[in-house]
């Protein structure tokens, strides 16, 4: 398993940790906050690393099944515990969390006794706040606490880049030293300028220095702000905090924006602003009722205003909305309506992105040609900008339709050539349209070579889901040129960060590279089972019903031929369903075997296995 | 709480960093063996001794009259190390008279989704079927209200033999765990209620036979009943209103009661002593730091801060372990007078800095925790409020009741002096959150 990087000021937190776990004697409740994800599983396999080693006491992990009581759970005796699974799952979390919470509190005197070390609870801010709440007898045991804080990535809204250009830092920094030497002070001016230094810091990921910037910006409002100026840099924590990933703070200095406005009387502007917000709030939490309530009023406050910026940010939310709901020709036609707002404002670098917006709108619909004009109208505009981030995602968009549309030439000519967003998102798109050249043209290297660049700008930016999709392509790239270590440490990266669709997929290709080593043995088949079931949580039964296909196989070759025969069966009706043919027949082909063969016999069954696989194989 | 006395495992008061946070270990109420050397009388500074007017109180009861004492606190106040304190008075003889203790945990006999009276009587039963010198075959009311108990058990679907002796730890560890059977026993107790509870009455006055002359007075402390989670009833009411206010004021048994409730009830519209019998409440408060609203600068409260530096003096050599005494001051201001934050606070110096702790050494420490205030704080309705409270040392009238709740058991308010005033935590004070409420901001 890969190390992920949780960022020096994480590593810290962790390293202080690892010292308390060294210096504690006996039971010490230890509380690590750290959401679900990357960053959890990061932790825990550092906790693990440490346990029984360097003078941290042994810490068994135990991970609650769904409903299991975290005390029962513990009954016995335990050198020491990193207990997982708190924030609980299905509809009735919430309920099923305070419970657990309870259910602590309540038998807090006895855990001593059952727990011999250290207990680390590992939980969500959910959790956190529950057991603040719910069970404070217990939450005051805390003999240490720290929180993990999600590392900067990016919006989940719109790419990072769909705004003005970030500002430079050093430039604000002299416009402070020199602003606070004015006499009279300028003290409000003051605060304007690190509240803009904040944005620019935080769009740099430097995240300690944003915070820093925005407390010096919340003093000087108290001492010269208006309450615009207030709610003002509250809307801005609140966005900063939804391009960090913190979902939660987001939602939370929105509330304290509202309860500001409803204290005073704000300005238009204000109000407007936070219609904004809330109207982009919604989006970004996929609430997309509310966001449908709420863009109508925040369109019509801001074109009040004359805000083309903002309005344009809207049309282009509305039309992400559109495109949840099918409404494709409503999604047309709000792109086109931003596009035409941000050409009147002369924002060329926002009107190249919203054209690549465009482009893929067009390419989803169907659409090609049109597509194919829109993105080189995207490339044009964005060159003119010269904005490196938007120069690669228009070149990317449009290198990667000219490839669906069997265009080599055109996408030879948008991909090539040096772009100066390396290792950003946009850099990581044109990497990977770059690599989908190299495959189509059967240049395996290029294509490794452009995969693992893409990998690196996801990794860099954070984004799981991106970096489990690139891995997944490095896997099969891998399995197709035979390079066992390549296809072995994609799968596992898919299967560690991907969601439930991408975890299928790689519980299935790290089953079949056993099976392809000649392992048959029954922790495969139950790997091929939990493929199985993470294909039909996802929705993607093509893939489930390989797996059972497989694992019938496997489970034939293990005599086990009751199970076996399920699951081919089951396997054989989805391919009927799904109008598979050839597959469906070889299925019948094994059945058949099966209903012939008198007794099980290992070697039939595994000759069955390598024919199953080998014909499965692409 | 049987465990080695921390004296025996290291030398008091600590020097070294792994001994300053063994000493300084947050989850160890103090037991009776600890109490010599580590108990500080903090009753010049809580208001008064609260606990041993407790026990004056039980003391001091004439002939037949019996006290009810209902004991509250914070989180981390040290309900539990009094409660042990006061058991280990009682017992011990004082002008010819010694008291027969029986502490009953309610963790042991209850589970507390579905905690009500007649639960409660069962583990009254229980808790004197274990005592030294009590025999309940021996008595007449013993083998009867088990009888009776067995009755409604097997309304509940449940058969349980008739030896009292062998079955009732089954019968306890079955009310403890099996919800479902707790439930349906409160159900089928409703239309024994008042047999139930008159022969628990005969049983302890049975039991009183059998203790020596000098001891024959019982005491119960039933501990940790103030962490029964507030819910709601069969009948869409409060289960803390139901449970503390109508039905435990009815158990009428010839020994005096001393009981932990939630703190909450404190705030109840219907005050706790009205409905029990000859009761007293009892808030155990926190360590004024401050001075109170009203005074002209309200800057810190020396007695306090004096009183928690000799508490910790007794676990840490402070000459050794703090750089000055501002650093000493400095960590105590931000415990806001809560000793198990106090306690906290200084463990986990050693994780982020060389002994000598200097003032830095308390900044640094205190970061984690303002976070986690931070996090838990954002967006919270109540922060205009706290500043409120921080100004006046008080509620305003119209406090929402569920709002009040949160924030005395998170420990962001705190009571000083029972309920005389109220602060914000020092460490919720730091937070962002909070300072974006200031209605100066």
């Amino acid at each position: 398993m890969e190390a992920v990087d949780l960022g020096a000021e994480n590593d810290e937190r962790m390293a202080r940790l690892r010292e308390a776990l060294a210096l504690g004697e006996g039971f010490q409740l230890v509380i690590v906050q750290v959401e679900p994800g990357e960053q959890r599983e990061e932790v825990l396999r550092r906790l693990q690393g440490w346990a029984g080693r360097s003078g941290v006491p042994w810490l068994e992990l135990v991970c609650l099944a769904p409903g299991e009581s975290p005390v029962m759970r513990l009954e016995g005796e335990h050198a020491g515990v990193i207990l997982v699974g708190l924030e609980a799952d299905g509809v009735d979390k919430a309920e099923r969390t305070r419970t657990m919470a309870t259910e602590l509190n309540w038998s807090r005197d006895r855990l001593p006794e059952r727990v011999h070390g250290p207990l680390v609870l590992v939980v969500s801010q959910r959790v956190q706040s529950e057991l603040f709440e719910q069970a404070p007898d217990f939450y005051s045991w805390r003999m240490h606490s720290t929180s993990i804080v999600p590392q900067p990535r990016a919006l989940g809204r719109l790419p990072p880049w769909f705004e003005p250009e970030p500002e430079d830092p050093a430039v604000l920094e002299a416009m402070i030293a020199e602003t606070s030497a004015l006499e009279p002070p300028a003290i409000r001016e003051l605060g304007r300028l690190y509240a803009r230094l904040a944005r620019a810091r935080a769009l740099r990921g430097e995240d300690a220095e944003a915070e820093a910037a925005l407390d010096a910006a919340y003093d000087a409002y108290v001492r010269a702000g208006t309450l615009d100026d207030r709610v003002d840099l509250l809307l801005l924590r609140s966005d900063l905090a939804a391009r960090t990933g913190r979902k939660e703070d987001a939602s939370a200095w929105l509330e304290q924006a509202r309860q500001k406005v409803r204290s005073g009387l704000p300005g238009p502007d204000v109000s407007a602003k936070l219609l904004f917000h809330e109207a982009m709030h919604a989006l970004d939490r996929g609430d997309f009722r509310s966001a449908a309530a709420a863009l109508p009023p925040a369109i019509e406050a801001v074109t009040t205003l004359g805000d083309l910026h903002k309005e344009a940010t809207l049309l282009i939310g509305g039309a992400a909305l559109a495109f949840h709901l099918h409404a494709m020709q409503e999604e047309k036609l709000l792109l086109e309506r931003a596009v035409e707002l941000l050409h009147d404002a002369g924002q060329l670098a926002l009107e190249a992105a919203a054209l690549t917006l465009c482009a893929r709108a067009a390419a989803l619909a169907g659409r090609s040609d049109e597509a194919e004009q829109y993105g080189l109208d995207a490339v044009a505009r964005a060159e003119a900008s010269g904005s490196a981030n938007t120069v690669a995602e228009a070149r990317a968009r449009l290198g990667r339709i000219a490839l669906a549309n069997g265009h080599l030439e055109l996408a030879d000519e948008v991909l090539r050539g040096e772009v100066a967003a390396v290792g950003t998102h946009p850099g990581g798109e044109l990497a990977e349209a770059r690599a989908h050249l190299a495959l189509c043209r059967r240049d395996d290297a290029d294509a490794e070579r452009h995969l693992r660049a893409a990998l690196e700008a996801y990794r860099r930016e954070g984004s799981p889901w991106e970096v489990a999709k690139i891995s997944l392509e490095i896997a099969e790239l891998g399995r197709r040129t035979q390079n066992w270590t390549l296809a072995l440490t994609g799968f596992e990266a898919a299967d560690r960060l991907g969601d439930t669709g991408q975890r299928a997929v790689a519980a299935l290709g790290l089953a079949e590279l056993s099976l392809a080593r000649g392992e048959v043995t029954a922790a495969i088949a139950d790997q091929l089972a939990v493929a199985s079931q993470m294909a039909v949580a996802a929705d993607a039964a093509t893939l489930a019903d390989r797996s059972r296909w497989l694992r019938g196989a496997v489970l034939l070759a293990l005599g086990r031929d009751a199970e076996g025969r399920m699951e081919l069966e089951i396997a054989l009706a989805g391919f009927e369903t799904r109008g598979q043919a050839e597959r469906a027949a070889e299925v019948r082909d094994l059945l058949a075997q099966l209903g012939e063969r008198s007794s099980p016999r290992s070697s039939d069954s595994s000759a069955a296995v390598h024919e199953a696989r080998s014909k499965r194989t692409p | 709480v049987a465990r080695q006395p921390i004296q025996d495992t290291l030398t008091l008061p600590a020097v070294g960093r792994r001994e300053v946070r063994a000493a300084c270990d947050p989850s160890r109420p103090l037991i009776p063996e600890e109490q010599a050397q580590l108990h500080e009388d903090l009753s010049i500074v809580q208001g008064a001794d609260r606990i041993a007017q407790v026990e004056n109180r039980i003391r001091d009861a004439w002939a037949e009259s019996y006290v009810s004492e209902l004991v509250t606190g914070h989180a981390g106040c040290g309900k539990s190390t009094e409660l042990l304190r006061l058991a280990s008075e009682l017992r011990k003889p004082k002008e010819g008279r010694a008291y027969h203790v029986v502490y009953v945990d309610a963790y042991d006999y209850l589970n507390p989704f579905e905690v009500r009276l007649p639960q409660l009587v069962v583990s009254l039963m229980a808790a004197l079927s274990v005592e030294p010198r009590v025999d309940l075959q021996r008595t007449r009311s013993g083998p009867r209200l088990w009888g009776q108990v067995r009755l409604i058990l097997k309304a509940a679907g449940r058969e349980i033999g008739g030896d009292l002796t062998k079955e009732i730890p089954v019968l306890k560890s079955l009310l403890r765990v099996d919800l479902h059977l707790v439930r349906k026993f409160r159900e089928q107790s409703d239309d024994h209620i008042q047999q139930i509870l008159s022969l628990i009455r005969d049983l302890v006055l049975e039991v009183r036979t059998q203790l020596p002359p000098d001891q024959s007075e019982i005491v119960f402390v039933i501990d940790n009943l103030e962490k029964i989670p507030d819910g709601e009833t069969e009948t869409k009411v409060s289960l803390h209103e139901t449970l503390f206010l109508r039905e435990l004021p009815l158990l009428d048994v010839p020994a005096h009661v001393v009981l932990t409730y939630p703190i909450s009830l404190n705030y109840s519209p219907v005050a706790l002593r009205q409905v029990f019998h000859n009761a007293r409440q009892t808030t155990i408060p926190m360590v004024g730091i401050r001075q109170k609203p009203g005074a002209e600068a309200r800057g810190d409260d020396a007695a306090g801060i004096a009183a928690l530096r000799r508490l910790l003096a007794r676990r840490v050599k402070l000459d050794k372990v703090f750089a000055d005494d501002a650093a000493v001051a400095a960590v105590i201001r931000e415990s806001g007078g809560c000793v198990r934050d106090l306690l906290r606070l200084v463990g986990e110096m050693p994780t982020v800095g060389a002994i000598p702790f200097s003032t830095a050494t308390v900044e640094a420490v205190i970061a984690d925790y303002v976070n986690e205030y931070e996090r838990i704080l954002q967006g919270k309705p109540y922060l205009p409020l706290l500043h409120t409270i921080e100004r006046t040392g008080a509620f305003p009238v119209d406090t929402d009741q569920s709002w009040k709740q949160q924030l005395l058991l998170g420990l962001v308010v705190l009571e000083y002096d029972t309920g005389t005033w109220y602060d914000v935590h020092p460490l919720a004070k730091r937070t962002r959150a909070y300072r974006a409420a200031s209605p100066e901001s």
